[in-house]
């Protein structure tokens, strides 16, 4: 194996465990792969029930996207901006639904948001009603999405330092000022990662829908759940439909793929 | 008075007051830790003082529960790096703080130029801070700092991080800018203070050790520090286009800028190891003699410095043994005219 320069180089053996995991990660790609209908293809991601779940998992993922902007970038800010105490605590509930099994987030969100929920009477004396709708697919979405743009924007922000700020509140720049004009724009690739990487999360979620929003088609049934549904019943189906989402996924991994610097 | 700041921040041990005139100059000087630096961020807003107070032009700005933020006090800040904003070109880097004060992007883009044009740096408008050397960098951020209209201006050792060869350029900008502005300058150089600086304040382990004109706190340091970094050899007098002539000598050098025209006032700087002594003359070389009386002989590190009024030359023990030197000897100071930095003063 050549090294390149600068490179004290490896040890030989690391090559091994390195290509038996890439072969781990590619195989079962290869795999479905070969198994995709060619011939039906076409016909098999453009049936009506397909469609409808493609539509309704791009349109809950851009909101839920949305979202997660709304309420990330701020969550973002203030663990990486200031310090308090607790914020230790705070950090760690953030990140909850990152390492949280998706179900179990979704059984979260149905005894909060549920008929029978925290907020669920008072929801529904205000005529919301939230489980089993699409706003659900959205929430459960959000959920677990959020983390993703909170962690790649702190990390940002941490990475940018305040130096900047500090140079633009000294030029006599508001603290909204600063944000729009020298904070935004360089943490800009952070942003869009975490925003690509909340969109994929969002696109692909599925436990925490399925018990939170059910399946409905046209109204709670994503992708990942028709996947999963058509693969009892047309195999075949199941695995083109598949083949959308890993197109989605390489795509979302060409827009976000780290080490691009804004020049 | 201008700016009036008392500071004291326990777990840096810093206890300072300082006051600063309108259109005064004031040179920071003092080692490494010894609180320069947070004396800046105390006046700029970026660090609250345990105790202490801020007044500029007479408005509070720091005062028991009074806290102005850093956008409305009319500091601005230069540090070591232009930080300029990366995203940004040159002239919009300029035009933020006068775009931040609310005026329009086209009247903000007008007086960037202005300043660009005076820091010489008109022709660097269009382009990205990353397409930039070091000392164009900071010619732009110090455009951009006063393009903010700051009522005081702090510079901490605005010069620190660039190569030696263009400080002398730049030192001419900040001079021509700072002419009629409010200013603190933190630096390590004693030329900075010496040539920028209308008053330099010593600060030691936190606190003032001592203040006054450039020359004074030279000629008489009563601060350890200002001591250690008196030892330059500094004449002072009028370029004649080959030499900087003072009352009774002469000292040919280099200026470090071409717009030194003869008549000039001008200051004749070299080290005291790049002094040359002889018991006569020396004949042929293109140096710079002057006949002095020896008034102190003195062990300085591993060599002997040798005191001739406000002269001193350092030169081995066994070239003084050599020379028979004692006090009142009469000797020869020689110093080659490249070993001489000539600056405006």
């Amino acid at each position: 194996m050549r090294s390149r320069t600068g490179n004290v180089g490896l040890p030989g053996w690391v090559f091994v465990p390195a290509a038996a995991g890439m072969l781990f990660v590619a195989l079962p790609l290869v795999a479905m792969l070969s198994r995709v209908d060619w011939a039906d293809f076409v016909d098999l991601v453009s049936s009506e029930s397909s469609v409808a779940a493609l539509r309704l998992s791009l349109k809950t993922s851009t909101i839920s996207t949305l979202l997660c902007l709304l309420f990330g970038v701020p969550m973002a800010l203030v663990l990486a901006r200031t310090s308090f105490r607790g914020q230790g605590l705070l950090r760690a509930l953030v990140l909850l639904p990152l390492v949280l099994p998706p179900v179990v987030g979704g059984i979260a969100l149905l005894y909060t948001f549920g008929r029978r929920g925290l907020l669920g009477h008072t929801l529904e004396v205000l005529g919301v009603q939230i489980a089993f709708s699409t706003t659900a697919v959205v929430l459960a979405q959000t959920f677990v999405a959020l983390p993703f743009l909170v962690v790649s924007l702190e990390g940002a922000l941490r990475t940018a330092g305040q130096r900047y700020e500090v140079v633009a509140a000294t030029l006599g720049a508001r603290p909204t000022t600063v944000f729009r004009r020298v904070t935004l724009p360089l943490v800009l690739p952070g942003l869009v990662s975490g925003a690509v990487l909340s969109f994929a999360r969002a696109l692909g979620e599925f436990g925490a829908t399925i018990t939170f929003a059910g399946s409905l088609q046209g109204v709670t049934r994503t992708l990942p759940l028709e996947i999963y549904l058509q693969r009892e019943t047309d195999a075949d189906a199941a695995v083109a439909l598949s083949l959308v989402l890993v197109l989605v996924a390489v795509v979302v991994i060409a827009v976000a793929r780290p080490g691009r610097e804004l020049r | 008075m201008s700016l009036e700041v008392t500071a004291s921040i326990a777990d840096r041990h810093l206890d300072i007051g300082l006051e600063v005139a309108t259109g005064e100059v004031v040179a920071l000087l003092g080692p490494n830790g010894a609180g320069k630096s947070s004396i800046l961020s105390v006046v700029a807003g970026l660090l609250r003082p345990d105790a202490g107070s801020t007044v500029l032009n007479g408005r509070v700005l720091t005062s028991g529960s009074t806290w102005v933020p850093p956008h409305a006090r009319g500091v601005a800040l230069l540090a070591q790096d232009p930080l300029l904003f990366p995203h940004l070109s040159v002239l919009d880097n300029v035009a933020f703080g006068p775009r931040s004060s609310g005026r329009s992007r086209a009247e903000s883009r007008a007086t960037a130029r202005r300043w660009l044009d005076e820091v010489g740096a008109t022709e660097l408008a269009d382009r990205k801070p990353h397409q930039l050397s070091g000392g164009q960098g900071q010619r732009v951020a110090i455009a951009r700092a006063l393009a903010a209209e700051p009522e005081l201006l702090l510079l901490d050792e605005p010069m620190a991080a660039l190569d030696v060869a263009i400080t002398p350029a730049l030192r001419q900008v900040l001079k021509r800018v700072l002419h009629s502005q409010t200013a603190i300058i933190v630096t390590h150089d004693l030329l900075d203070a010496l040539l920028l600086a209308d008053r330099v304040v010593v600060v030691e382990d936190g606190s003032i050790a001592e203040s006054g004109a450039c020359a004074d706190v030279l000629a008489r340091p009563r601060s350890g520090f200002a001591a250690r970094i008196a030892g330059l050899n500094l004449v002072r007098g009028r370029w004649d286009g080959q030499a900087v002539r003072s009352d009774d000598i002469s000292v040919t050098g280099m200026p470090a800028e071409s717009d030194l025209a003869p008549g000039d006032a001008a200051v004749a700087v070299f080290r005291p190891s790049a002094v040359a002594v002889f018991r006569a003359a020396p004949g042929g070389s293109p140096r710079n003699t002057v006949e002095v009386a020896v008034s102190a002989i003195e062990p300085h590190g591993d060599q002997i410095r040798v005191r001739a009024g406000s002269l001193a030359a350092d030169i081995t023990a066994a070239a003084a043994a050599d020379l028979d030197l004692a006090p009142g000897s009469s000797v020869v100071f020689s110093v080659k005219a490249t070993e001489v930095a000539v600056y405006p003063a």
